[in-house]
Formats: C-alpha cells, sequence, structure tokens
C-alpha cells in the first residue's frame, strides 16, 4: 500500500520535475522565474502567519472548551467550532467574499459608520487570503490541542492557586508548560496543511496573491508545463517534511501521532 | 494465499480493469458524407465551451441538432476551452469532441482535427471565402475587448485607454482581462501612446511597465468571462477593459445603462480560430456532422450572435440580425474600428508573454 500510493507518486513526480524538456536545467529555470521564487517565498510566510494566529486563538478556543463547566457553554463552543467546519470549503469561501468585497459587509459597515471615506479593497489581496485561511483552519487548530489540553488535570490549577498564584499566572506557570508538546504538534500539522491551501488563495487572492499551489495549477492547465508543476509540488512537500522532521525531534513521536489522530 | 495478498491482488485486478475501461474508443471518421440521424441516435456528444452566457447561447442552438439526430450533448466548460484541449491533448486522453471555440494556436500545434471534404465544401457554400479552413469555422466568435463603465458608482467614465490609466481625472476600481495578455498588453501600449498600426511585434517590457503604473488601482485582474460580468453586478469594479459580448449581456439583463466605449479596443482576428474538432476525439465523426449542419443554420446562428453579438460565419446571418445587435457587434460601423489581434506573434512568444505577465501579477 505505501509503495503505490506515496513512493511511486513521488518517483513519478521527481522523474516529472527532472524529466522534459531539460534535466536538471529544469530546476534552474523554475528558479529563474522570479515569479515562482516570490510566491513561493510567500506562500512559506503566511502559512506561518496563519499558523500562528490559528494556534494562539485555537488556543484559547481550546481552552475555553476544556474548562467549560456549563453544558450550554460546552455546547456553544462545541457548534461554533464544529459547524463551520462541516460546511464545505467552497461556501465558507464565498461567505467571505461577501464579507470583504467592495459592496460588501465590512465596506457597508464602515461607510456608513464613517469610519472611511471610499470602500477599502480589501478583497483579492494577501490579508484577504490569510483572512480565509485562519477561519478554514481554525477547527483544525483547536482539536489537536483540546486533546493535548484534556490530558491536563485541571485540579493542578486549584493546587497552584491555593498557593498563591492568580489565575493568569497558574495558567503561564503550571498548564502551559504541561501544553507545549501539543502545542508544537499542532503548529506542525497547520503548517503543513496551509503550505498546501490552494481554493482559498485562489478565490480570495486571484492572480495578484497566489500560493504555490496556484502556480501549480497555472503550470498545469494554463502553461501545460509539467516539469515546473512538479518542481513547484516538490519544494512544497520538502517544506512539508522539513516541518514533520523539526516537530519529530521537538516534541517525540508518540506526542505528534497523539495529536494528529485528534 | 495469505488474506492479505489476495486483497491486494484483488485491488490491483480492479484497477487495471477500471483504467482499461477508462480508455478512449476512436471511431473511424466518415470522410464521404454526414452521418444520419438513424446512424447517430444515441450516441453522445461532448462540446467544450467557455462557460456562462456562451455556453447556455450554445445549449439554445445545439439542442435543435441533439433532437433532430437523436443525440445526447454534454456541455463542457472552462474559463478557456483551448488551454483544456492542450491539457488534454498533452496528456493523451482527449475528452472533448468539439472545440467551442479553438484559435490560431491549437491549429498551429496540430490538436485540431482536419475536415473530411464533405464538410469543407459545406462550409464553402455558406460562408465567406476568408472563413474557410480546414480545420476550423472561422469568422465565429470574434471576441473584442471594450471599456465598460458604470455610471452608478463611476462619477466621469473614461474612454479610451489614455483616459483609463488617468486615475486622477477618472477615479474608480478598475478591471483587467487576464484571461490571455494579448488584449491587455495592446491596451497598455495604446494607452502609451503607440500607434495602432506600430503595436507588433508587442514590446512586452514597455507594455508591462506601463501597467506597473495602474496595477494599484486595479482591483480585480480577471480570470474568466464569468467574472467580467460578476464584478460589474456586484459593484466590485465601475471600470472594465473586458469582453464586448459578457459586457453586452450584462447590459441587457442587469445593467441597463452600463457605458461602453469602442475607442482603443482590441479584437481576436477572426480568421485566426473558430469552431474546431478535437484531434483524437472519441466522436469525431459525429463532431463532423454537428459542424455540417451547424454551419448551414443561419436563424439559429442569428440567435446565437443575438445573444452574444459576436459574429458567425453564415453569408445569411447579418440579414437576419436587429440594429441594435449589430450596432453593438466588433465590426459595426457606427463605432471605433477595434484593432486586430495577431495570432501568429502570440504563438511565436507565448511563453515569454505569459512568463512577464504572471511576474507582473505577482509583483515579483
Amino acid at each position: 500500500m505505501l509503495i503505490f500510493y506515496v513512493i511511486y507518486p513521488f518517483i513519478r513526480l521527481v522523474q516529472t520535475a527532472l524529466g522534459d524538456p531539460g534535466g536538471w536545467n529544469n530546476v534552474r529555470f523554475f528558479f529563474s522565474n522570479t515569479a515562482n521564487v516570490f510566491v513561493v517565498q510567500i506562500t512559506f510566510r503566511d502559512a506561518a502567519i496563519v499558523t500562528l494566529i490559528d494556534v494562539v486563538a485555537g488556543g484559547v478556543m481550546a481552552w475555553a472548551l476544556r474548562s467549560a463547566r456549563s453544558r450550554l457553554m460546552r455546547f456553544a463552543l462545541l457548534s461554533a467550532i464544529f459547524v463551520p467546519f462541516w460546511m464545505g470549503s467552497v461556501v465558507k469561501i464565498y461567505a467571505f467574499t461577501a464579507l470583504l468585497g467592495r459592496a460588501g459587509v465590512i465596506n457597508t459597515l464602515l461607510l456608513n459608520l464613517h469610519l472611511t471615506k471610499e470602500p477599502l479593497h480589501l478583497l483579492y489581496t494577501q490579508p484577504a487570503v490569510v483572512a480565509g485561511m485562519v477561519y478554514q483552519m481554525l477547527p483544525l487548530a483547536v482539536l489537536p490541542m483540546y486533546v493535548a489540553f484534556s490530558s491536563i488535570d485541571t485540579d493542578l490549577i486549584i493546587a497552584a492557586e491555593g498557593l498563591g498564584a492568580s489565575r493568569a499566572r497558574a495558567l503561564l506557570d503550571v498548564v502551559l508548560p504541561l501544553a507545549v508538546p501539543g502545542i508544537f504538534a499542532t503548529l506542525v500539522i497547520n503548517f503543513v496543511l496551509a503550505l498546501g491551501f490552494y481554493l482559498t488563495p485562489v478565490l480570495l487572492g486571484g492572480l495578484t496573491s497566489p500560493f504555490t499551489a496556484t502556480l501549480i495549477q497555472q503550470d498545469l492547465f494554463a502553461y501545460s508545463d509539467f516539469a515546473d508543476a512538479s518542481i513547484g509540488g516538490l519544494m512544497l512537500l520538502a517544506g512539508g517534511i522539513a516541518s514533520v522532521t523539526l516537530g519529530y525531534f521537538l516534541v517525540g513521536k508518540e506526542r505528534l501521532r497523539r495529536a494528529i489522530s485528534a | 494465499m495469505s488474506l492479505k495478498s489476495v486483497r491486494l491482488l484483488a485491488f490491483v485486478g480492479v484497477a487495471a480493469m477500471l483504467l482499461t475501461a477508462c480508455g478512449s474508443s476512436s471511431a473511424p471518421a466518415t470522410s464521404s458524407g454526414p452521418l444520419t440521424p438513424s446512424q447517430t441516435k444515441g450516441r453522445t456528444l461532448v462540446i467544450q465551451g467557455w462557460g456562462g452566457a456562451w455556453t447556455d447561447a450554445t445549449k439554445k442552438f445545439a439542442e435543435h441538432f441533439a433532437s433532430e439526430y437523436g443525440v445526447t450533448i454534454k456541455y463542457v466548460s472552462s474559463d478557456d476551452p483551448e488551454l483544456t484541449l492542450q491539457t488534454q491533448s498533452n496528456a493523451g486522453s482527449v475528452q472533448m469532441d468539439v472545440v467551442d471555440s479553438a484559435s490560431w494556436i491549437s491549429y498551429k500545434k496540430g490538436i485540431l482535427a482536419p475536415f473530411p471534404d464533405y464538410l469543407v465544401n459545406t462550409i464553402k457554400a455558406n460562408v465567406d471565402p476568408v472563413c474557410v479552413s480546414s480545420t476550423f469555422i472561422g469568422c465565429y466568435g470574434a471576441t473584442a475587448n471594450v471599456i465598460a463603465c458604470n455610471p452608478s458608482i463611476i462619477s466621469k467614465c473614461p474612454t479610451n485607454a489614455q483616459q483609463f490609466w488617468d486615475v486622477q481625472g477618472y477615479p474608480g476600481p478598475r478591471a483587467m482581462d487576464a484571461v490571455t495578455p494579448d488584449a491587455t498588453l495592446l491596451f497598455a501600449l495604446l494607452a502609451d501612446g503607440v500607434s495602432k498600426d506600430k503595436l507588433y511585434p508587442i514590446d512586452i517590457t514597455k507594455a508591462i511597465n506601463k501597467l506597473k503604473k495602474i496595477k494599484p488601482k486595479v482591483q480585480v485582474w480577471l480570470t474568466s468571462g464569468g467574472q467580467m460580468q460578476q464584478v460589474l453586478v456586484n459593484k466590485e469594479v465601475g471600470i472594465e477593459y473586458g469582453w464586448n459580448g459578457r459586457i453586452f449581456t450584462t447590459l441587457q439583463h442587469q445593467i441597463p445603462n452600463l457605458q461602453v466605449s469602442w475607442d482603443d479596443s482590441v479584437v481576436s482576428n477572426p480568421t485566426q480560430g473558430g469552431l474546431a474538432v478535437a484531434k483524437g476525439s472519441p466522436n469525431a465523426d459525429l463532431a463532423f456532422t454537428f459542424l455540417n449542419w451547424w454551419v448551414q443554420k443561419a436563424d439559429l446562428q442569428a440567435e446565437w450572435t443575438s445573444a452574444l453579438t459576436y459574429p458567425t460565419p453564415n453569408k445569411k446571418v447579418n440579414s437576419l440580425l436587429t440594429p441594435t445587435v449589430l450596432a453593438a457587434m466588433p465590426f459595426a460601423p457606427n463605432h471605433t474600428q477595434p484593432v486586430l489581434e495577431d495570432a501568429e506573434w502570440t504563438f511565436e512568444h507565448q511563453t515569454e508573454e505569459e512568463k512577464a505577465f504572471q511576474q507582473f501579477l505577482t509583483g515579483s
């Protein structure tokens, strides 16, 4: 199974990348196109930004879920996380189009409150892509962290407060160190997922804010340049492998696996 | 054998069967004459089109053929049917029959099926000689890029390229055609003061430099014909340099006071592309029969043109069109004549042009 689904396609990918029309020159050609280099950089940078925002926001939500006592609160939080998760990605992205458009919700609100004179150019920009991705990936950030947090005994906080710590101090000094492996695991997984995002950058970023996946699509369907597309794919694969390897070393195989299975 | 290896073997067996079943079967092309309805009954024809309003108009047309010949027609759309054909040809698995429509580039790349003699004769009998070719029916779907402006959100509407670039004098968010770079590059050169007879060969660097000046004010770089209509209707932009047919549809159905200017417009050469059949298509003989039927139907072609204002080749079509539609077509005498694009140049410089445009768009 592993050979069929992973190793053979990988070999074919490398073959295509180094095949027609120039062999190893394809790599040089890929990097000589400043658009490719620039977009790969943007992809890695924006994926990192999205991951950081998601882990912070997701961490807060996960902890709220963990320490929620009333059933209503738990229900509200679970719905807030899972209902968007179950909606289709395309629907959510089009909702963002309606939010961010020139005549969309945000601009109408700002204009009516007289906070701006002209509608803001929000759609088809990099911040739009980042916002859309943060929204899409939030459930995926909350779940692994919730698993990590649920293994932390809440009695520890009571004990810390009993010894004189404020709530904030208790969370920072007692809970956070215990949660660090879970947080790192979530960072790694979310970064790898964010690297490969396609729909959100295409629909919210357009041609001027592409991700590597958009470029790969252009290479495949507009330019029929399979070598270029393969190299783009290998770039993303390299990024993903590097992050997971880093995760293994920082966090340990067992915790990473537990976080992924959440 | 262990259970594991039995499962693996079964999986491989099923996979092999599926792969062979998905292979395309090519029917022999009859070169003696078109198929008769009794021969075509029950077959399927795939028409690859531009989507949106274009495909809607083609549907109305082709359904007559479907009922007359007992054929089921599948309408597949993409932002650019020709690119889809190129990708499928490269992959060795052509899944479309009729290419609605193809350009000079497909012809040069040899991915269009040559017409049988009977079809060429029918074409010659029904269209102007300049529209006749052995691989496509020309004078079909020539698309012009024009300036559209929505006066509801734009106080002062630009009417030519230089005004389009004047963001102080004519403020407002703009959208520009990015489906293929040609029209936009030519428009930039016209804005830069290049005279119409000196546009080719296109100085790509000069055009890109001019485009860089207006990039901050371009809200949307359009990737499809449907988007051209959508961004005007949902007021994402107020000024657009887009396809005349889509703009006409918006004018007719959604924004009745849309202002259209033909100054500095650019049009694809009508003799350099048209309706064609994909080489390697699984139903080439049926596709040729369809084209043979299509080229004779002047009334249906007139209906198609009335919906989109793109020309159709039959000699009798112009006499069937209303004055409104005639005035909105690319070569109507009452407005500035558009500059003819040169698809030969595009074929020679495709990669160079596209890479430069891609680098410009991504800001690198």
